[in-house]
């Protein structure tokens, strides 16, 4: 058996006997709560960061409808079928193509989308039901045989509802439902005619695909995440003209940046809570360790070998380690799954079943921390001289230096694990690290210079004045570990004031929920009057031209050797719209907003970074045929998650002069939407008018359960910066004994000793609510600009905010740790160990 | 490790030529210089001296806490100035006590539990709780076993370490400065318990003191003045 000097009589009674005499030592117990943190973050993240990522995942596939699709104008090669079947991805054939719809009399063009079954392999159809509370049906396979879904637009245009039958091409089939939400009916919404959805075994029936017509065939693919990414990883490169993959990432899709940001807000939030705890477990350790130096010489003297010694320590920590981790760990796993049922209650999001691994994953993790931590006092057992207990000027070891090394390893591994993004780990350790340094530094820098000032004077603010930069190692770390915790606060305060500042600018109430296209000049006018008579709060008109790029500084595209997404975006027709007014949420980042008497374009940053042009770059856009050469004169920065019609390329008015026009109308109704959709079919046959507000529901509930999970994280780093302030305090304490001392026996009276006392604090605490905050300024400039991608006004007020909270917490704080001791007599405070 | 008490050897501490000293500001400090004795078994032995003359060096050195720079020690019977210190350790271990001037007991440990700490250190104890009562019983402390050393007065505190070092029934105990920190009246109480304890199990008691009065006590009495025997 495993010999650590006790006895196997009553091994299992002394371990417990053991743990409870160290439940009496307030540093075990800061251990304690410190591992307990840190095992319910990690558990908290483990298990709800990755349901939200799966569920964000999910959700964004369910945009799609899968989790990749290849499309292409040709039939999908045979080559890409089998690597699907080799990657063991679950595969649905979709083709669409556009074809008249016929019911009676009446005809009318659609995107008719015919699938295999299975489809969608993400998400689902929503299919109005009166007979549904939620108004509709969810549906995950395509309608049946000899039966057809279409869109409420074409529904009420051929009144499909009455007639129930309808032809398509030689093939009559029944209406069967009305679509509400269909994947990538949101993304198509703007270019698609109504979309008609149809089974695939019926499409030969209709005679209307030939190997030469027109149509788009998708193969949409789900499955893992790594099969998915291998699958894309092997195809990518390998892409024909006529090919494109598209993947529901929620990092790529420009429209989930706001997702990516909540996911970026949860890993900062944890990984400030994990590092605030391992500060407090290192102080914890720290504060063990001098406790420890008595015992362990003491069991030397009594004959305990080194390695015993080592051993029965490393239980003390095991016996802290092992349940705390276990139990924290449970009750994250417990605190994540109410916060999983109150985001169901309120959001009706059912999050995919969370994982054990990420219970066992917090133990492992937990556990590790506080071996690194502790192994450099487990290593410094056999330094301690016995003769400690004789003589007081013998030296024990110091275990702080040598752990700072393992700890800042440690950090280092927690932080690259936990941000799982090079971006964020890169900003934010070196920020902690450079901001301990510069604390550090600056804070002797200042100590020296405020110790040179200083005078001699009878008054309790010299005292503290003097105490500060008498103790400049113990002022200096008291100003570094609180720095931190502003650092991490007033970090996280600045990101979650600003992101759900950009959410709420996102989204606002009066977002638009209905899309009208194909709008002629003819319809404007008494369109207006329509949206007047529905007194609709607000509306947006823009012109669309159906252009496609031809030449780059008159030399042909083709010449050019684009890859990816620039190749992609030449090779196609897009949509660009004519306006003098800069439409809202985008914003001009290099060069002037259109002048009356200019004729240019202006152009989206990333698309122009994409192309490498530039201000003054000159392109050929074929319009139906018509050829315009046109410089560029700004380019512009867009807001794409603003569910708002955003365009890659703006003209200035009249610029593309013959081009055939359309127009197009974002609008939030307040009121009945199916009846103004219907209303307004009805009264512009020709237009057709798309229902978005599902989609913007569904994004609203991302939100919403982003924003409940950025509140509930947040609590864990108060929680966890109240155990590091609490340790800090706490580890003061021992050594201001003598100093209260001293100035009792030289005849300080109560008054004056409180007085000094409250004067050092509020300095340290200024000190630290200064360093601390500018850390954080600093550091939420580069994440805003490198993580979130979001403008950020941090105002420097919160230096102002920090300061006074610094000087109240502290001086307050500070105070009452050593309140008790302002009583005890001169002796009792000089007495050594006396327990 | 056997038990020394059982051997036939009368000595259980020699100390031949012993030397003590350490670099100071680059030189060289003499704290002890040529000491010798021998302690016999079962004897109570003072070392008296001023401040800073070496008493504690030495009492350190005897206990195999340190070791000399010259000369040679012997404990129990074995050569500690050859022995490693896991070695030493385990020489020590259940066959030598010690009680110090501040008592050192462990502030979250109760009375019960700081005697028992001894008993768990030593090799192949039994009944450890039984024990423990009843050296603390023999210390005259039955009633405040479950108390912790912040509950107890200076006296009770130095009983229990007393308790603890009589637990093992040591060949020898050491004390430095027993009642360095304890008024005259408790100080007598403490040194009557202590002679009582060593001489009711045979143990060898070696202390270091101020208190003449104390030294005056033991079979042998020796006084170091600047790092030597006088």
């Amino acid at each position: 058996m495993f010999n650590i000097g006790l006895k196997p009589d009553n091994w299992s009674s002394q371990v417990i006997r053991g743990f409870k005499a160290n439940l009496r030592l307030g540093e075990f117990r800061l251990l304690m709560l410190a591992c307990l943190l840190v095992a319910i973050a990690l558990s908290v993240v483990g298990a709800l960061g990755s349901r939200i990522e799966q569920a964000l995942q999910v959700r964004t596939s369910a945009i799609l409808g899968a989790d990749a699709i290849l499309s292409s104008t040709r039939p999908i090669s045979p080559k890409h079928w089998e690597l699907a079947r080799q990657m063991e991805l679950e595969t649905v054939h979709s083709i669409s193509f556009m074809s008249m719809l016929t019911v009676g009399e009446e005809s009318r063009l659609v995107n008719i989308r015919a699938v295999s079954e299975k489809f969608p392999l993400r998400g689902e159809i929503l299919i109005k039901s009166d007979d549904h509370p939620e108004g509709y049906e969810e549906f995950r396979q395509p309608p049946r045989s000899g039966k057809v879904w279409a869109v409420t637009q074409a529904v009420v245009d051929l009144g499909l509802n009455e007639a129930g039958t309808l032809q398509i091409g030689r093939m009559k089939a029944d209406f069967d439902g009305e679509i509400l939400l269909d994947p990538e009916g949101g993304a198509d919404r703007i270019r698609f005619a109504p979309r008609v959805i149809m089974n695939i075994s019926d499409l030969e029936s209709t005679g209307l695909l030939a190997p030469a017509s027109r149509a788009r065939y998708r193969l949409m693919l789900a499955g893992s995440p790594d099969a998915v990414e291998a699958f894309e990883t092997r195809v990518r490169p390998n892409l024909e003209s006529h090919e494109k993959i598209v993947i529901a990432d929620i990092r790529r899709d420009e429209v989930n940046a706001t997702v990516g940001r909540i996911i970026s807000y949860i890993r900062l939030s944890v990984l400030l809570s994990v590092i605030l705890s391992v500060v407090a477990m290192v102080l914890a350790t720290q504060g063990l360790w001098h406790r420890q130096i008595a015992e362990m010489a003491l069991l030397r003297c009594l004959g305990q070998q080194n390695k015993k010694i080592m051993a029965r320590l490393g239980l003390r920590y095991m016996a802290a380690g092992i349940p705390v981790s276990v139990l924290g760990a449970l009750i994250g796993f417990a605190v994540q799954d109410v916060i999983a049922r109150i985001v169901h209650e309120q959001t009706a999001i059912n999050l995919p079943a969370p994982s054990i691994w990420a219970l066992a994953g917090a133990v492992f993790i937990t556990l590790l921390a506080l071996f690194v931590v502790a192994f450099p006092a487990l290593r410094a057992v056999r330094q301690i001289p016995p003769l400690t207990l004789l003589r007081a000027s013998s030296s024990p070891p110091q275990s702080q230096q040598q752990s700072t090394f393992s700890v800042l390893l440690l950090i280092l591994a927690l932080t690259i694990f936990l941000a799982d993004d090079w971006a964020l780990a890169l900003v934010v350790l070196p920020g902690i690290l450079l901001g301990a340094m510069s604390f550090w530094g600056l804070t002797r820098l200042v100590i020296f210079m405020i110790g040179k000032t200083v005078g001699a004077h009878s008054s309790p603010y010299c005292v503290a004045l003097k105490e500060v930069c008498s103790n400049g190692a113990r002022s200096a770390w008291i100003i570094s570990t609180f720095g931190t915790i502003v650092f991490a606060l007033v970090l996280l305060a600045v990101f979650r004031y600003d992101i759900l500042e950009s959410w709420s600018r996102t989204l606002p109430d009066d977002a638009p929920n209905v899309f009208v296209i194909n709008i002629k000049e003819s319809n404007l006018e008494p369109l207006r009057a329509f949206l007047e008579q529905w007194k609709v709060s607000r509306s947006d008109m823009y012109s669309i031209i159906r252009t496609r790029i031809v030449e780059i500084n008159e030399r042909p595209v083709n010449e050019y050797n684009f890859s990816g997404e620039a190749k992609e975006r030449l090779s196609h027709v897009f949509n660009l719209t004519e306006t003098a007014v800069l439409p809202q949420d985008n914003k001009i980042v290099l060069g002037q907003w259109f002048d009356t008497e200019e004729r240019g374009l202006s152009v989206e940053i990333e698309t122009a970074e994409e192309l490498e042009l530039e201000i003054g770059d000159t392109l050929a856009l074929d319009t139906a045929g018509i050829r315009h050469v046109v410089p560029i004169l700004n380019l512009r920065e867009v807001v794409w998650e603003n569910m708002r019609p955003n365009f890659f390329i703006i003209a200035t008015p009249g610029l593309l002069e013959g081009a055939p026009v359309s127009h197009m109308l974002a609008v939030h109704v307040d009121e009945d939407l199916n009846l103004f959709i219907n209303q307004m079919s009805r009264a512009f046959p020709n237009v057709s008018a798309v229902n978005v507000s599902i989609l913007l529901q569904r994004f609203q509930e991302i939100v919403a359960q982003g924003s409940m999970t950025i509140s509930t994280l947040l609590m864990f780093t108060l929680l966890a910066a109240g155990l590091v302030f609490f340790g800090t305090l706490q580890g003061q304490k021992m050594t201001r004994r003598l100093q209260l001392a001293l100035l009792k026996s030289m005849g300080a009276g109560r008054s004056f000793i409180r007085k000094a006392i409250v004067s050092e604090f509020a300095l340290l605490g200024s000190l630290s609510g200064l360093l601390g905050s500018a850390a954080a300024i600093f550091s939420s400039r580069l994440l805003a600009d490198r993580v979130f991608e979001v403008e950020i006004n941090i105002s420097w007020y919160w230096m102002g905010i920090s300061v006074a909270a610094g000087v109240v917490l502290v001086a307050v704080s500070g105070y009452l740790s050593i309140r008790s001791l302002l009583d005890v007599a001169p002796m009792h405070l000089l007495a050594r160990n006396k327990g | 490790m056997s038990d020394y008490r059982k051997t036939a050897e009368n000595s259980v501490v020699q100390a031949s030529a012993v030397c003590k000293s350490i670099e100071h500001a680059g030189a060289k400090l003499d704290i002890l210089q040529d000491i010798s004795m021998d302690i016999a078994r079962g004897s109570t032995v003072s070392m008296t001296g001023p401040s800073g003359s070496g008493k504690t060096t030495l009492l350190g050195m005897l206990a195999g806490l340190d070791l000399p720079s010259s000369g040679t020690i012997k404990l129990l019977g074995q050569t500690v100035s050859d022995m490693g210190e896991d070695e030493r350790a385990q020489l020590r271990n259940g066959q030598v006590g010690f009680v110090f001037q501040s008592f050192h007991l462990m502030p979250n440990l109760n009375a019960l539990e700081n005697v028992s700490l001894a008993l768990e250190v030593m090799s192949g104890s039994q009944n450890i709780r039984e024990q423990a009562l009843q050296s603390l019983a023999s210390a005259g402390l039955s009633e405040r076993s479950s108390h912790l050393p912040s509950e107890l007065s200076g006296g009770e505190q130095q009983r229990v370490a007393l308790a603890r070092s009589m637990v093992t029934n040591p060949a020898v105990l050491f004390a430095d400065e027993p009642t360095g920190n304890l008024d005259r009246k408790t100080s007598g109480q403490i040194v009557d318990l202590m002679f009582s304890l060593a001489e009711q199990r045979a143990s060898t008691l070696i202390l270091a003191t101020h208190d003449h009065q104390i030294a005056e006590r033991c079979d042998v009495q020796y006084r170091i003045e600047a790092g030597q025997l006088v």
